[in-house]
């Protein structure tokens, strides 16, 4: 039976011409302690769909921010980090990326306690579980800005957009990100969830073919042997072991797109994941393939939202995921 | 990708690297295309790679 249905909410998009990460940080916080919705409707941290976000500053300059979902036993916490001059000790990071000064880096803990130090070998204590950084966006010491971050939300997960000199995305999405459609105890926690995250990757955009292609860079849910590659994973259940998530493609070069109805309706294909290539993972939790669109638009139905487009472009059309509201 | 080969690529990405700390559950205990690495095994659950006057350079963990 499947798990209760997540409903993602826009927060906004915020914007920062600074290169440093400090700036980028101070960005997303503006988000992640919103008050109010996109759509005008109350956010209140801890409720809904609301997560609470906590900020650490070295003086006043931020370095790192997590959150807590409004709900979930499993004492998840997504870790988001990023400097101007490396720490000691150095973050641990998760295969096979490496840090980057000015890079936003990117990881997820279960049975966190209370934070300690974002460079911590546990950021939420002993007995935690902690996958280890992936980076969330390109590095400004490479002469790339971020510029606008978008911050979507459900009441496990949280989906980040960085978009770069206004045109290139990147995406991270992080938390319970998948049904394993089991509880089987190697399949599925022990509330019935998968956690894993998802980055594009520092070195690589959206891709206009995110779906038609399985390739390592730039495509939705696969999964690169290099860093700054694009990066998909999951814990293994009950351990501390982060797996490698790939996505089985469906769609083959006749037919690249996923086609709307004859009337013009947007069909939402669920997506499903598999683990270290030999396993069925799960279906992707309210994150389906949709037909073609612009990021960050939104689906709707006569008056009512009932999704949000990422794809490669907010100027053109292209394959699209909608995270379903 | 192998834990070895995953292992070798902070190794190739950290040149200064003298000694690796790496985590008893990979089963690695010698790098192959760095001889010149000396391997300590510990218990902890990530890897660390150390200069040659024993600095911290960098930390990860493995996939897989």
């Amino acid at each position: 039976m499947s798990l209760t249905a997540l409903s993602h909410q826009y927060v906004g998009l915020s914007t920062t011409t600074a290169v440093t990460a400090a700036a980028q940080l101070d960005a997303l916080w503006s988000l992640l302690t919103a008050t109010t919705y996109f759509d005008g409707s109350t956010r209140t941290p801890g409720s809904g769909n609301a997560w609470t976000w906590a900020r650490y500053q070295n003086g006043s300059v931020t370095e790192a921010v997590y959150g807590t979902p409004p709900s979930g036993s499993m004492a998840q916490r997504v870790l988001i980090a990023g400097y101007a001059s490396a720490p000691t000790p150095a973050i641990t990071m998760l295969a096979p990326d490496t840090a980057q000064t000015t890079t936003l880096h990117i990881g997820i803990s279960l049975g966190s306690g209370a934070f300690t130090t974002y460079n911590a070998a546990l950021p939420f204590g002993a007995g935690s579980r902690w996958s280890g950084y992936w980076r969330l966006s390109g590095g400004v010491s490479a002469g790339i800005t971020p510029t606008d971050w978008r911050y979507y939300e459900t009441a496990e997960t949280v989906v980040l957009v960085c978009s770069v000199q206004g045109t290139n995305h990147r995406v991270g999405h992080a938390g319970a990100i998948i049904d394993p459609e089991t509880v089987d105890a190697v399949d599925a926690e022990t509330d019935g969830r998968v956690y894993g995250m998802y980055v594009t990757g520092g070195n690589n955009n959206i891709a206009s073919s995110m779906l038609s292609s399985v390739a390592a860079q730039g495509n939705w849910y696969v999964h690169g042997g290099l860093a700054g590659y694009t990066h998909s994973g999951m814990f293994s259940p009950g351990t501390s072991t982060f797996m490698p998530l790939t996505r089985p493609n469906f769609l083959n070069t006749s037919i690249a797109h996923v086609l709307p109805t004859s009337t013009g309706r947007s069909p939402r294909w669920p997506m499903l994941l598999n683990r270290s290539g030999t396993n069925f993972a799960g279906r992707l939790r309210e994150v389906t393939w949709t037909p073609d669109g612009t990021l960050g638009s939104g689906l709707v139905a006569g008056l009512t939202t009932v999704g949000y487009r990422i794809s490669s472009s907010t100027a053109f059309s292209s394959e699209t995921v909608l995270l379903v509201r | 990708m192998t834990y070895t080969e995953q292992i070798e690529q902070y190794v190739a990405a950290y040149p200064e690297t003298a000694q690796a700390r790496l985590t008893e559950a990979c089963g690695v205990t010698t790098l192959p295309a760095f001889p010149h690495v000396i391997v300590h095994v510990w218990p902890e659950d990530f890897c660390e790679l150390e200069d040659a006057n024993g600095a911290d350079i960098a930390r990860f963990r493995l996939v897989g």
